[in-house]
C-alpha cells in the first residue's frame, strides 16, 4: 500500500512536471511563430 | 460567562498560539545558525544566537502568559484565528528582522523590516545592502523566510508544536489559505509540506547539476540551487545576488526556473488532486484554465508590442515571457535590469506587466495576487448574468464552476471575490499616488505599487535605500495586507479599536 502510494506520488510528480513543461514550449512555439 | 472574563479569554487564547507561533521562528533560526557554524561566519554565529535568545524568551512569555487550559482551547473561535495570523505575522517580521539588523547589511530597522516583510510574503524586494558579499548564514535566513511564508508560518508552527489544533483551521483561514485537504488541518499542513519537500529535492538537485554544468563550484552550486528553488517554488524572487536570475547568463537555469514557478503558484488542493491520480483536473479547474488564458494572451500580447526591441525569438523568449510568467506567478525573477522596463517596454508593456502582476497566481498556493480563481468567479458570474437576461424568465439554470469539485456559483462566492478584488484596486490606487505625490512617473509608480500589491518583487527602479520612509512603510502595509489577502489585518484592527473605544468609555463613566 505504502509503495503504490509512493508510486502514486512520483507519477503526479512526473505529470506535473511534464504538464508546465509541455506549456512553456508552447509559449515559445507562439514566440517564434509571432517572431517569424 | 461575564464580559470581563470573556475578554481575558480572548487574550489568553490570542498570547498562547502567538506563542507558539514565535518559538516556531526561533526554531527555524538554527538553520541559518548551523550554516553559519559549518561555514565558520563566526559573526552571523552570535547575531543568530543572540536572535534566538530574545525570539525564545519572547515566545516562552507569551505562552506562560497565554497559560491555556484544555477547557480553554475549544473557544478559539473566528475572530481568534484571523487576530492569531494577523498577529502573528506582525511580531515574527520584527523578530526575523533582528539578524538583519545585527550583520549591519540594511541601513534602519524599517529597511531590515521591509526586507524580512518582502521575504515573509514571498515579494522579493530587496533593500539589503551588499547582497554579493553577505554571509551565506544571513542568505540562507533570507531563503528559509521566503520558504516558509510561501507555504504558511503559522499553519507551520500549529502544525507541529501545538498537540491540539481543534481551533487551528480558523487560524489557518485567518493565513489566507482556506483549503482542507483532509479533514483535519495537522493532515493538510502535513501534505502541503510533503508536496514542497519532495518539490525541494527535486527542484535543487536539477538546479544543482545545472549550476556545474554552467560552471560554478559545486558546494556554490548546491547553494545556488537551493536558494533559487526555494524563492522559485514559493514564488518569491529572492536571489543570492545583487543581478538575480542575470548572474547565471543561462538559458537552462531560466527554463528550469520557469516551470518551479509555475508549479509553485498552482493551488495546493490541485498538486495533491493530480497526485492522487486526478490527473484530468490541470485542464478542468477554473484556476488554472484562468491561469493558463491569462498568462497565454499576456505573453502573446507582450511579444507583439515588444518584439521590435529583442532580435530573436530565443531573446524575446528569456526576456519577455520570462518576465510576463515571473509576474503573473508573483515570482519576481528578472533578467532584464529594473530601468529597462521604464526605457524600454514603454507604457503598453508597463501595462501587460500591471494587470499580470495584480491578478497573480492560485489561491492557497504560495502566490499572490487577488487570485485566477477569483477572477474566473468574476468572468463566470459576468457570463451567466447575460445568459439569464437572454433566456426566459422561466428558465432557472444553476451555474457552476470546478475548483477540484464542483461548486454551485452563489451569489456570496462573487460578492466575496469582488470585495477582495475591489481592496487590491484600492491598496494599488494607493501606492500608486503615493508614488506619484512623491515625484515618480505614473507608469513607474503604477508598476511598483503593483510589484507590492501582487507580492510580486519585479522592479521598475524605485524601490531603493533612498527612497521615502513613507513609502517603505506604505510598501510593507500594501505586501502584509496583500498576503494575507485583507480580512485577518481588518480583524486585527477592529480589534484594537474596540478595546480602544471601551477603554475610552470607562475612562469616561
Amino acid at each position: 500500500m505504502r509503495a503504490k502510494n509512493v508510486i502514486k506520488d512520483i507519477l503526479g510528480l512526473f505529470f506535473e512536471l511534464i504538464s508546465i513543461s509541455i506549456y512553456s514550449a508552447f509559449l515559445f512555439l507562439i514566440t517564434w511563430l509571432l517572431m517569424r | 460567562m461575564n464580559n470581563s472574563r470573556i475578554k481575558f479569554l480572548n487574550c489568553k487564547i490570542i498570547f498562547y498560539y502567538t506563542g507558539w507561533v514565535i518559538i516556531g521562528i526561533a526554531l527555524l533560526m538554527f538553520i541559518p545558525l548551523l550554516t553559519s557554524l559549518v561555514f565558520r561566519e563566526w559573526n552571523p554565529v552570535f547575531d543568530f544566537l543572540i536572535s534566538i535568545a530574545i525570539t525564545t524568551i519572547l515566545g516562552f512569555l507569551l505562552i506562560l502568559l497565554g497559560g491555556i487550559t484544555r477547557d480553554n482551547k475549544s473557544h478559539v473561535q473566528w475572530k481568534h484565528g484571523f487576530i492569531i495570523a494577523a498577529l502573528s505575522w506582525m511580531l515574527l517580521t520584527a523578530l526575523s528582522a533582528i539578524p538583519y539588523l545585527l550583520s549591519r547589511n540594511t541601513n534602519s530597522i524599517l529597511d531590515a523590516c521591509f526586507d524580512v516583510m518582502s521575504g515573509f510574503t514571498t515579494t522579493g524586494l530587496v533593500l539589503t545592502q551588499d547582497l554579493d558579499h553577505i554571509s551565506l548564514g544571513l542568505n540562507m535566513w533570507r531563503h528559509v523566510l521566503t520558504f516558509v511564508g510561501g507555504q504558511g508560518m503559522v499553519v507551520l508552527a500549529l502544525s507541529f508544536l501545538v498537540k491540539e489544533t481543534s481551533g487551528a483551521y480558523k487560524i489557518y483561514v485567518g493565513e489566507a489559505k482556506d483549503i482542507g485537504l483532509v479533514p483535519n488541518v495537522k493532515g493538510t499542513a502535513r501534505i502541503i509540506w510533503k508536496i514542497s519537500m519532495v518539490y525541494l529535492l527535486v527542484g535543487t538537485l536539477a538546479l544543482w547539476i545545472d549550476g556545474i554544468l554552467i560552471g560554478l563550484k559545486p558546494v556554490s552550486a548546491f547553494f545556488h540551487g537551493l536558494f533559487m528553488f526555494a524563492s522559485s517554488w514559493s514564488t518569491g524572487g529572492f536571489a543570492p545576488n545583487s543581478q538575480n536570475i542575470m548572474y547565471y547568463h543561462s538559458f537552462s537555469f531560466e527554463v528550469i526556473t520557469i516551470i518551479f514557478f509555475i508549479l509553485g503558484s498552482l493551488n495546493f488542493g490541485l498538486h495533491y488532486a493530480i497526485w492522487q491520480g486526478k490527473r484530468k483536473e490541470i485542464a478542468k479547474n477554473i484556476e488554472t484554465q484562468s491561469f493558463f488564458i491569462t498568462a497565454t494572451v499576456a505573453s502573446t500580447f507582450a511579444v507583439i508590442a515588444l518584439s521590435k526591441i529583442y532580435p530573436n525569438s530565443i531573446t524575446v523568449f528569456r526576456r519577455v515571457i520570462y518576465n510576463v510568467l515571473s509576474a503573473h506567478t508573483t515570482t519576481g525573477f528578472s533578467n532584464v535590469y529594473a530601468r529597462q522596463f521604464a526605457l524600454e517596454w514603454g507604457d503598453f508593456g508597463i501595462l501587460i506587466m500591471v494587470i499580470v502582476m495584480l491578478i497573480g497566481g492560485s489561491a492557497c498556493s504560495t502566490a499572490g495576487g487577488f487570485k485566477g480563481l477569483r477572477v474566473g468567479v468574476i468572468f463566470k458570474s459576468i457570463v451567466s448574468d447575460v445568459r439569464k437576461l437572454l433566456s426566459s424568465e422561466r428558465n432557472v439554470k444553476v451555474y457552476k464552476y470546478h475548483h477540484i469539485k464542483d461548486y454551485v456559483l452563489e451569489d456570496g462566492v462573487v460578492r466575496s471575490s469582488a470585495l477582495i478584488i475591489v481592496c487590491y484596486m484600492l491598496t494599488f490606487a494607493i501606492g500608486t499616488a503615493i508614488g506619484t505625490y512623491y515625484g515618480y512617473p505614473m507608469a513607474d509608480s503604477a508598476f511598483e505599487a503593483a510589484s507590492v500589491t501582487g507580492n510580486v518583487g519585479l522592479s521598475i527602479g524605485i524601490t531603493a535605500k533612498a527612497m521615502p520612509a513613507m513609502m517603505k512603510v506604505y510598501y510593507i502595509i500594501a505586501m502584509y495586507l496583500g498576503r494575507l489577502e485583507f480580512l485577518s489585518v481588518f480583524a486585527l484592527i477592529g480589534y484594537f479599536i474596540g478595546g480602544v473605544k471601551k477603554l475610552c468609555t470607562k475612562i469616561q463613566k
